[in-house]
């Protein structure tokens, strides 16, 4: 669908200003009754998806352009989700798709963001988000004994994602997923320099055709070594893999699994045993892309219509929408549950109404002091639960806690889970 | 319109770079709310100047003394989510967002009532209140709306009004900014006596605060408002337990039973009448706490539309039955108040010949019915896919949707049958027999006083006309019943030639001309109004100095009232039942006019 194709979504917005917050019934403290972190910051609804169905009218109306000041309230935005959850509550709108289509549209048309352009440049000359070299990609496994997809096969492909292979400071979080497999005597191999983006945060920004040549290319490149079954630490590249290719009808061909998914099946069979009891209270932080983004895509295509007489919209056919409760939620809450001594203890906003990190969207590259300040008050929502420990599944959430961490001076813990695990074995 | 350079720093000093725009792309996000598209016949209108997010009482009175002073339209909005929320009559306007001013400043448990700011929601305000035992309703536009928008600035209601009294009523004073920018304190915190009371000592202008229907922000700005609180007798509903399979749309999650200190009985009549007698009697014994229709009740929505369409197919809903059937809620602080309210229920049900289905009255169906009405964060008429027009069947009942259904102008074009039911209702309707009143007469009195401007009317039955007002002044907002014209080719004729067609024995007749579709010349649900007669009414409003609201609560979308709301106009509502005293008034006055 293009963007001018929600002119009938335009329309139907009543304000009401769902997208701002998550859904009433599910606020259990007003201090972080806050879903969108764009319009939270940035106090305008424009800065909503209300605010930008607003504006896509307004463009059909030929009243505004696409200009700097339209770019930067498009994309001072995770793309997080939130507010497509709180809408539908209310609505059968599609507002997340709707941004994204904008997105899409003001890079088709060439208005493109300065900040963007480096990431771009290096994704397409050397398959990084990173701005790395394509040389460095497998460094992070240096020293793992571990097989090369390429060279020998393997049963399970450990697929590490861009954040994983070049930010140093989260190698040993990578190298233990892969050790954790092992462990488990799980048959698994890795692509190290032969792997590339999966351009999820391109298309997120707009770039479509990156999705469907990165796509391309992964299904190619497992087909090639083999693989059944694809298991990533990163939630980012799941959601991409998992949902994006399916939308755009470039599915994998192999089963793709987030790590918590699999790490959840080993304990739960017994191959892995969580022994070792960790005196820690932790907070779980849903990873967007993981959780509401992580549900399966829906295809639909149809026409809307009003029965005869009627006040009401229908779909023919009928049209399931995507509400963010097939996410994935259990699986790493039931990991953390496994560990011996560790108390669990939930956030305000959890599951489908997860408050972001703060790294999506392009949101950590164009706008950083934005991405800290969205971490920064996660970090607070989980000290205020009390929690010693704030618990991911995703390495750029871990990344962009550490940065807000850093510039608060706020000491409170930033875990993977796959380390919570490594630890307790 | 841009303010100047200059204006644009005044401001900004006041609230703070921050806290202002004028960012075009950003000012269209404050143009659009859907009454725009019934009012004016698009969502979009004009963006205001500048939008400002004033943190205080005292930065608001600063800049409504700079507007006016400068010549700045000004306008305060909450939420909006009110249908004309960011509606402003001039370019040269500007919108105070009040989101910075969210704060619950106190829950009064002794004296039963809050003090909150304006950006405070209904839900933030039932969580907080509920927390101490207390509830406060729950409104019919849903829990989005803010505390003081319903209280102080825009007709609302809630389903608990038996219970919980109009928001427009639990009003125990504010603390209001004037177009002036001095403040006034109305009832007891005009003496910083705490907020307990809405009627002095002090002045007690509640009546002009609000009226009835509500000024929309145009009467500046509510600071601070004390509301009343009711009692409730169990857990906070903000901190009801819901049960959801995993994987089920939240919309699936119910509490499993109604509390204990509450009752719900789905009651069936052998008809309308009867069940609305049955309501009466139960809301005048004062006995309980919610009695509503039962479609507003009812309303069991599956996630989304399709669904509930496919559930509305698979088991079409007895209209018959839903038009029959009311919901009475009672609640007690003990088991014995409960069960004398529920046996008064009861006796009531007996007397005009109900009853309880069992398959209305199964523990989950109360706790579903309980749940919707208490406290479910969807609107009344829920928004999804425009399921139903507030405007629909406002009286509950079957015979007024199928009115409804039979004006809808889409399904008048399309639908046969509807064309044959609606000349039919068109020849029996009391219109043909209505006489003018005192208040049309009051008003042609007016006019040949020489002070009228204009009539502007929703009317569509022509009787200032007939009273003898001069008809180039009447403004028809909705057409007229008097004339049918043709859908294809403009034929006009007068009405009653095309009722003696009907009696004549034919049931939709066509245009004589080209055979087209028929249609009194009013303006349906689905059709624009007329641009011309709209732009006459708006320059009228603006021409006036007075708007005389006669016979109307002005609560439908009534443009020149908007008009008037936007102009700071003062507006006068006068009941019909005080048109003799208007007659009288008016004689005064001319017997004073030199």
């Amino acid at each position: 669908m293009a963007w001018q194709d929600f002119e009938h979504d335009t329309q139907r917005c009543t304000r009401c200003s769902y997208c701002h917050y998550i859904p009433w019934r599910y606020i259990k403290d007003f201090d972080y009754m806050q879903g969108c972190p764009s319009v939270a910051r940035y106090h305008w609804h424009a800065f909503a998806a209300g605010g930008k169905f607003n504006l896509s009218y307004s463009l059909m109306q030929g009243a505004i352009e696409i200009d700097d000041s339209f770019l930067d309230v498009l994309y001072k935005c995770m793309m997080d989700g939130s507010c497509d959850i709180a809408c539908k509550v209310q609505q059968d709108l599609e507002p997340l798709q709707h941004m994204q289509e904008l997105r899409i549209e003001c890079v088709d048309q060439g208005y493109l963001m300065p900040q963007h352009q480096p990431f771009l440049r290096s994704l397409r000359n050397e398959d990084n988000m990173m701005l790395k070299p394509r040389a460095e990609r497998g460094d992070w496994a240096a020293g793992l004994d571990v097989k090369r997809v390429t060279q020998e096969s393997a049963e399970v492909v450990y697929f590490a994602g861009c954040r994983y292979s070049y930010d140093q400071e989260l190698w040993p979080t990578a190298q233990a997923g892969v050790k954790l497999l092992q462990q488990a005597g799980v048959d698994v191999g890795i692509l190290g320099a032969d792997e590339a983006c999966c351009a999820g945060r391109a298309y997120e920004l707009g770039y479509e055709g990156e999705l469907t040549k990165f796509a391309e290319h992964h299904a190619d490149t497992l087909k090639t070594v083999g693989a059944k079954v694809l298991v990533t630490p990163c939630s980012d590249c799941y959601g991409t893999f998992k949902v994006l290719y399916d939308k755009i009808g470039k599915k994998l061909g192999v089963e793709v699994y987030h790590i918590t998914q699999y790490l959840e099946k080993l304990i739960q069979e017994g191959k892995l045993q969580p022994k070792k009891p960790l005196d820690l209270k932790v907070t779980y932080h849903d990873p967007c892309h993981l959780g509401r983004l992580g549900e399966p895509w829906i295809h639909w295509e149809g026409k809307e219509y009003k029965p005869k007489g009627m006040q009401i919209w229908l779909h023919d056919p009928p049209k399931k929408y995507r509400r963010g409760v097939n996410g994935v939620y259990d699986p790493p809450r039931n990991i953390i549950k496994s560990i011996p001594g560790i108390e669990l203890v939930e956030m305000y906003r959890t599951r489908e109404y997860a408050w972001c990190c703060g790294a999506g969207g392009g949101v950590i590259d164009a706008y950083p002091d934005f991405a800290q300040w969205t971490g920064a008050e996660r970090l607070k929502e989980a000290r205020a639960v009390g929690a010693e420990a704030i618990v991911s599944a995703c390495p750029w959430c871990k990344r962009n806690f550490l940065n807000s961490a850093e510039q608060t001076g706020d000491d409170i813990k930033i875990l993977d889970i796959i380390e919570l695990v490594q630890e307790s074995i | 319109m841009r303010l100047t350079t200059e204006e644009y720093k005044a401001l900004e000093d006041i609230v703070g770079a921050e806290y202002i725009t004028q960012d075009p792309v950003i000012l269209e996000s404050y143009c659009q709310v859907w009454g725009n598209k019934l009012e004016f016949g698009d969502k979009r209108h004009h963006p205001p100047a500048a939008v400002l997010q004033p943190a205080s009482t005292e930065e608001i009175q600063a800049i409504v003394r700079f507007c006016n002073k400068a010549g700045i339209l000004f306008k305060p909005s909450a939420r909006a989510f009110e249908y004309v929320a960011t509606y402003l009559a001039r370019e040269r306007g500007i919108l105070l967002e009040l989101k910075r001013m969210n704060r619950i400043l106190e829950i009064d448990p002794v004296n039963m009532h809050a003090v909150v700011e304006p950006f405070v929601t209904m839900y933030q305000l039932l969580d907080a209140a509920g927390k101490q035992g207390f509830y406060v309703g729950k409104p019919g536009v849903g829990y989005s709306a803010a505390v003081i928008s319903l209280a102080c600035c825009h007709q609302e209601m809630t389903i608990s009004q038996l219970y919980t009294s109009g928001y427009g009523r639990n009003v125990l004073g504010c603390e209001w900014v004037l177009p002036t920018g001095d403040v006034l304190n109305l009832g007891t915190a005009n003496r910083e006596d705490g907020w307990f009371s809405g009627d002095g000592p002090g002045f007690s202008l509640r009546g002009i605060l609000r009226g009835r229907a509500g000024a929309n922000g145009g009467h500046g700005v509510i600071t601070k408002c004390s509301v009343k609180l009711y009692p409730w007798y169990a857990d906070s509903p903000t901190q009801f337990e819901l049960k959801r399979a995993p994987g089920e749309a939240i919309s699936a999650a119910q509490i499993e039973k109604v509390p204990d200190n509450y009752r719900v009985n789905v009651l069936t009549f052998p008809d309308t009448e009867s069940m609305m007698r049955a309501a009466q009697d139960i809301g005048q014994s004062e006995i309980a706490c919610i009695v509503a229709p039962a479609y507003l009740n009812t309303g069991f929505h599956e996630e989304g539309n399709d669904e509930q369409w496919a559930k509305m197919m698979a088991s079409p809903p007895d209209p018959y039955q839903i038009a029959r059937t009311v919901p009475v809620f009672v609640n007690g602080h003990s088991t014995r108040e409960l069960e004398y309210r529920e046996r008064a229920v009861m006796a009531a049900m007996e007397k005009w010949g109900g009853h309880l289905d069992p398959a209305w009255n199964t523990e989950k169906i109360k706790a579903q019915i309980f749940m919707y009405q208490i406290w479910s964060t969807g609107v009344q008429l829920r928004a999804t896919g425009d399921f139903m027009l507030s405007t629909q069947g406002l009286d509950g009942s079957l015979e007024s949707q199928l009115r409804y259904r039979t004006v809808e102008f889409q399904a008048y074009r399309e639908d046969p049958e509807l064309r044959v039911t609606a000349w039919r209702m068109r020849r029996d309707h009391p219109v043909w027999r209505a006489e003018p009143n005192p208040a049309h007469r009051a008003v042609v009195d007016l006019e040949r006083s020489g002070r009228l401007v204009a009539v502007v009317t929703q009317n569509i039955d022509g009787l200032h006309q007939r009273a003898g007002s001069d008809p180039s002044r009447v403004l028809e907002l909705r057409g007229t019943v008097h004339e049918t014209e043709c859908l294809g080719c403009g034929w006009l004729a007068p009405t009653r030639e095309v009722l003696a067609r009907v009696e004549a024995g034919e049931p939709d007749p066509p245009c004589p001309d080209c055979g087209g579709i028929l249609k009194v010349a009013t303006v349906s649900p689905g059709q624009a109004l007329d641009p011309d007669v709209l732009h006459a009414a708006v320059t009228a409003v603006q021409d006036s100095e007075l708007l005389l609201a006669v016979g109307t609560s002005l609560t439908e979308s009534s443009v020149a009232a908007r008009q008037a709301e936007a102009y700071h106009k003062a507006v006068y509502m006068l009941a019909p039942r005080f048109a003799e005293e208007i007659d009288r008034e008016l004689d005064r006055q001319r017997e004073e006019t030199p």
